[in-house]
């Protein structure tokens, strides 16, 4: 028989897979988010600008950062595949321009500060609808995604996959920078959208 | 190079800088300023978390490109070392809100804990500001040249000097507030202006107002 690598985990099995190391510190779990995870995060890097083995040695510590901070994962409040894009995207910051970025810390403010609008509370969702909803949105935006015009597409990627301001985008697409904007602010609209939907239905 | 245009400031930041701040292309000096607005921000927060939305799904969209071939038993392994040398958790870092200082958590890397031993330069009565530094030099080349992001500090009811911007200026009202010709601002509020909007700021009464400052060009005192 022929070893295939079995259907890619879908977000609801991604999402369990971190709570089962966050939780047990289960070594299979782990090793199946790793298959998944740690070659596309080698992929992000390396389109960022990394070298193949400063992309290598960069995907090894972001799967060690989300082996120590899988406990702190909520599946009610983000998809597995965004809170690992956040410590693919901040590893790639802390190491490839060796600065710290000022990070907001949803740990560090005050619910009670009278500065902030008041967070309703009796009425959340429970966490396991909260978990299935995240999935959900995780396939809808992917789906949005694929179906963005395809020049609101590459300047998503754009964005997100190289280091470029919005006036570099421009000189590099010989667009008019109004023009890439409000493409980027259209697709950003599209894919939002995509988002908050779900669970209105 | 198209002439700035004078637009009324902004209570929140543009779509397009929260969208670089998640996609991790935001340079180092404005996202200062945004991680400040972010802290007490709940609209911008809930834009930057669906922007982070969308890299988690282009990260799971990407070709994947294959890691060495024992790569998750190096990672199992270094992950094994760490844990047998584990250290036992360094204290937290003193709260804060505790300690009766002001400096908002973002801001304390860049500006320590106590805002009274800062280098504060006068700049007209009742008026200072502190300029901020990159952390680690401008080595990593992201921090715009002719970039600066100060705290100024107003004393009550204190008016700054009339001036005019010559290109994007971001505040974010970190204490207290002020109020110019357009509007209110309060703490947690942005103003942010593109191009040429003369303003002449007034601190509320009763309260120090800070306010923590990005400009990608200098100011002009116009009066």
């Amino acid at each position: 028989m022929l070893s295939r690598p079995a259907t890619p985990p879908g977000p609801d099995q991604l999402a369990q897979l971190v709570v089962a190391v966050g939780s047990t510190r289960d070594r299979d779990a782990f090793a199946e988010l790793f298959g998944y995870f740690a070659p596309r995060i080698k992929a992000y890097l390396v389109k960022r600008g990394a070298g193949a083995a400063q992309a290598e040695e960069l995907a090894q510590e972001a799967m060690i950062m989300v082996w120590r901070r899988a406990a702190s994962f909520d599946p009610a409040k983000a998809a597995a595949s965004t809170w690992i894009f956040t410590i693919a995207r901040n590893k790639r910051i802390d190491a490839l321009r060796r600065e710290g970025r000022p990070e907001y810390d949803p740990a560090e403010y005050d619910p009670a500060d009278p500065g902030l609008p008041a967070v309703q509370g009796a009425s959340e969702p429970k966490a396991a609808d909260r978990m299935v909803e995240m999935a959900q949105q995780a396939e809808a935006l992917a789906r949005a995604i694929d179906d963005l015009p395809d020049e609101q597409a590459a300047l998503v990627r754009m964005a997100y996959f190289e280091d470029k301001a919005h006036g570099q985008i421009a000189a590099e697409t010989a667009l008019p920078l109004g023009t890439v904007k409000s493409r980027l602010r259209l697709a950003l609209g599209r894919l939002r959208k995509s988002l908050n939907t779900q669970g209105e239905i | 190079m198209a002439q700035p245009v004078q637009r009324p400031p902004a209570h929140h930041f543009p779509k397009a800088w929260l969208l670089d701040y998640a996609a991790g292309s935001l340079p180092e000096a404005p996202s200062i300023v945004l991680a400040a607005h972010l802290a007490l921000c709940p609209d911008c927060r809930a834009v930057v978390a669906d922007c982070e939305a969308i890299g988690g799904a282009l990260l799971a969209g990407l070709e994947p490109l294959a890691l060495a071939p024992d790569a998750l038993d190096t990672v199992l392994a270094r992950i094994d070392a760490a844990e047998a040398a584990e250290a036992p958790d360094a204290p937290d870092a003193p709260d804060f809100r505790a300690a009766g200082a002001t400096v908002p958590p973002t801001l304390s890397d860049y500006l320590g804990d106590d805002l009274d031993s800062l280098a504060w330069q006068p700049l007209a009565p009742g008026v200072d500001l502190t300029l901020l530094r990159p952390r680690l030099g401008a080595a990593g080349g992201s921090w715009p040249a002719a970039a600066q992001v100060s705290l100024v500090r107003l004393a009550p009811g204190v008016a700054a000097p009339r001036h005019t911007h010559l290109g994007i200026e971001a505040t974010v009202i970190v204490q207290g507030g002020f109020v110019d010709e357009v509007g209110r601002y309060e703490r947690g509020d942005a103003w942010i202006v593109d191009g040429s909007l003369e303003h002449q700021p007034v601190a509320l009464d009763g309260e120090t107002c800070l306010c923590l400052v990005y400009q990608d060009a200098p100011l002009k005192l116009t009066g």
